[in-house]
């Protein structure tokens, strides 16, 4: 059984924590990236909009691209979290329990 | 179509059929919840018994509103590639919330997102201010619910509005009273498959018409009303407006305290992570049929009938049902819509009474010495009390142009609640004193400089000139929350606070004692 303390220095414990925050900080970047990125090429490169790919207006694949990689990048997560994450959280649970 | 009349806005046995299929529904999972719910963790959060997936579709029910519904599809309608933008921005803010709130919300709170900002601080002060953060927040995003009710049922069933606003007043109200969080989740669970297997039955009655060759469909509008209805528009014009507003979306439901209460009704952080998934993927896909919906209304309806029932095109998606299925797929639509507006305002409602009974008079008034069977009570006369609110408001702003506080509220609920939940969960050095100064920047700040925008001087108040250029205020009362929580924190340091941000963190990230 290990107490508080020494389960915040714990190497498992904060392997964790940092993991998660990088997986989030990443694929929150990437979101943002996305976004913001859809907005300034709607408002600074309009003439691209113009074009067609398969007889198709190039906005209605890229805006589909952007919403479906939004759902992507939440899955991603889940995989991740539940593959990983859960993995240390059941290992720091068993050390708490002893 | 532009010869035979519609049945929109009149009273027919189609639609009057699938509103009391509908209602007897709903009604009678309100029936059986409320034998469920009798302490104050089955009012509140469902007894924590809803599973991740169950929880994604409440979600996406919860969020889901008529205006995302009608008014996307509208817009495309009418202005064409405009209306992706917006959906985009009311999609993107879920994966912050699944990246950084849901599984320590979850883990750290109780019924309210007030739980977690107040964790480790003094729960009088900053639970006040949350509660009053929380009503504004539900208050200016009922109304527009409210008033898109009147109108939209009047629109749809030909009754009249003030009656409209009191069914929806009243159903909604029973829901909460009788089923509480049980019976609002199941609610907003069928509205949820109502509203996507609506949409997919008007995407694919829709392709059909074209033979399923997308390209058509698109050449037949671009040759209707040229290609601009392929390239970004006037919403566009000012790029920083745009940046804004998209701030506020996308952080915005990282703070909207219906939403997050949600993630109370789920057994573990593992459930609150899959429902983010699920809610994202249905949301997702909602909005790309709201897409296919609104360039099929342009092509097979056209925009100049849509026009004559509703400027905004609102009327795009019931019209295109009715040309694609007749007066029984248009019934279907309209009781569709119907159970849109009550499943959101059943949830925000409930997220209001959580503020008022859980938050100001359980942990404020009564400093945590209320018995579960009062603090229920006090939670029902909230419901009731609300519900009044909402009922006198959507009546008393008929006919006001009142769409811009969704806006509003969001950009609330990203400055005054999310700066500090995000520094209370994340920030060892985050004191009382810096949760108070930082949320009342957020809401003074985001509500003040709305006053002097274009939005309330130039739409509203016909003034010519605004004082604050942007129509949303989050890129500035965003950041100036977190500034003020930063500095007023580090000029009151409190030891207290930073000892139990150690004992925090085990809960925050593995769950130990989290909420059963």
């Amino acid at each position: 059984m290990m107490k508080r303390e020494q389960i915040l220095k714990d190497p498992d414990f904060r392997a964790l924590k940092n993991n998660k925050w990088k997986v989030s900080i990443i694929l929150g970047s990437l979101v943002m990236i996305l976004y913001f990125g859809f907005v300034l090429l709607m408002a600074y490169n309009k003439p691209l909009f113009a074009n067609k790919i398969f007889g198709i207006y190039v906005g209605i694949p890229i805006g589909i691209f952007v919403l479906v990689s939004t759902i992507l990048i939440t899955v991603v997560y889940v995989i991740w979290a539940n593959n990983n994450y859960d993995v240390l959280v059941e290992k720091v649970k068993d050390k708490i329990r002893g | 179509m532009a010869e035979q009349a519609t049945s929109l806005g009149q009273v027919n046995a189609e639609t009057i059929f699938f509103f009391v299929i509908f209602m007897a529904a709903t009604l009678g999972i309100t029936y059986w919840a409320s034998k469920r719910t009798k302490t104050a963790s089955e009012f509140y959060a469902a007894g924590r018994s809803i599973t991740g997936f169950q929880n994604g579709l409440a979600l996406a029910g919860d969020y889901m509103s008529a205006a995302s519904f009608l008014g996307i599809a509208g817009l495309v309608a009418m202005r064409g590639y405009d209306g992706l933008l917006f959906s985009v921005g009311w999609l993107v803010g879920w994966p912050i919330l699944l990246l950084f709130i849901a599984e320590p919300l979850r883990n750290l709170g109780k019924f309210t997102y007030a739980d977690v900002v107040a964790y480790r601080l003094s729960q009088k002060p900053v639970r006040t201010c949350a509660s009053v953060a929380t009503l504004v927040t539900v208050i200016f995003y009922l109304i527009p619910q409210m008033v898109g009710a009147g109108t939209l049922i009047k629109l749809l069933l030909g009754f009249p509005y003030e009656l409209s606003v009191v069914i929806v007043g009243v159903v909604m109200i029973s829901y909460i009273l009788f089923g509480g969080m049980l019976a609002t989740t199941w609610v907003q669970i069928i509205k949820a498959g109502l509203l996507i297997g609506g949409a997919t039955l008007v995407v694919v009655a829709s392709l059909f018409a074209f033979n399923f060759d997308v390209v058509s469909l698109f050449n037949t509008v671009a040759t209707r009303y040229g290609e601009s209805a392929f390239l970004p528009g006037l919403l566009v014009a000012n790029p920083i407006d745009t940046v804004s507003l998209g701030i506020a979306l996308m952080i915005g439901v990282c703070g909207l305290p219906h939403i997050l209460m949600r993630f109370y009704t789920v057994p573990d952080q593992k459930a609150a992570r899959k429902s983010v998934a699920w809610a994202t993927g249905w949301i997702g896909y909602f909005y790309i049929l709201t897409f296919v919906i609104g360039f099929s209304a342009c092509a097979l309806v056209g925009r100049e009938i849509i026009q004559k029932f509703d400027k905004g095109g609102n009327m795009s998606a019931p019209l295109l049902a009715e040309v694609l299925g007749g007066t029984l797929f248009l019934g279907f639509l309209a009781a569709v819509a119907f159970a849109t507006i009550l499943a959101v305002v059943a949830g925000l409602t409930l997220a209001g009474a959580a503020a008022l009974a859980h938050d100001l008079y359980s942990n404020v008034i009564r400093r945590g010495a209320a018995t579960e069977k009062e603090s229920v009570k006090i939670a029902k006369l909230s419901t009731l009390f609300l519900g009044v609110v909402a009922i006198t408001l959507g009546i008393i702003f008929k006919g006001q142009n009142v769409a811009f506080l969704v806006g509003l509220a969001f950009a609330i609920a990203a400055s005054a609640n999310f700066p500090a939940l995000f520094m209370s969960m994340f920030w060892k050095k985050f004191t009382t004193s810096g949760a108070v100064i930082s949320q009342l920047t957020g809401l003074f700040l985001s509500v003040g400089l709305i006053c002097l925008s274009p939005t309330v001087m130039v739409d509203i108040l016909k003034m010519g000139q605004a004082i604050f250029p942007l129509k949303n205020p989050a890129i500035i009362s965003l950041p100036a929350a977190f500034i003020a929580g930063y500095v007023v924190s580090l000029l009151t340091p409190d030891k207290r606070a930073q000892e139990m941000f150690e004992d925090e963190k085990l809960r925050t990230y593995i769950g130990v004692g989290a909420e059963k």
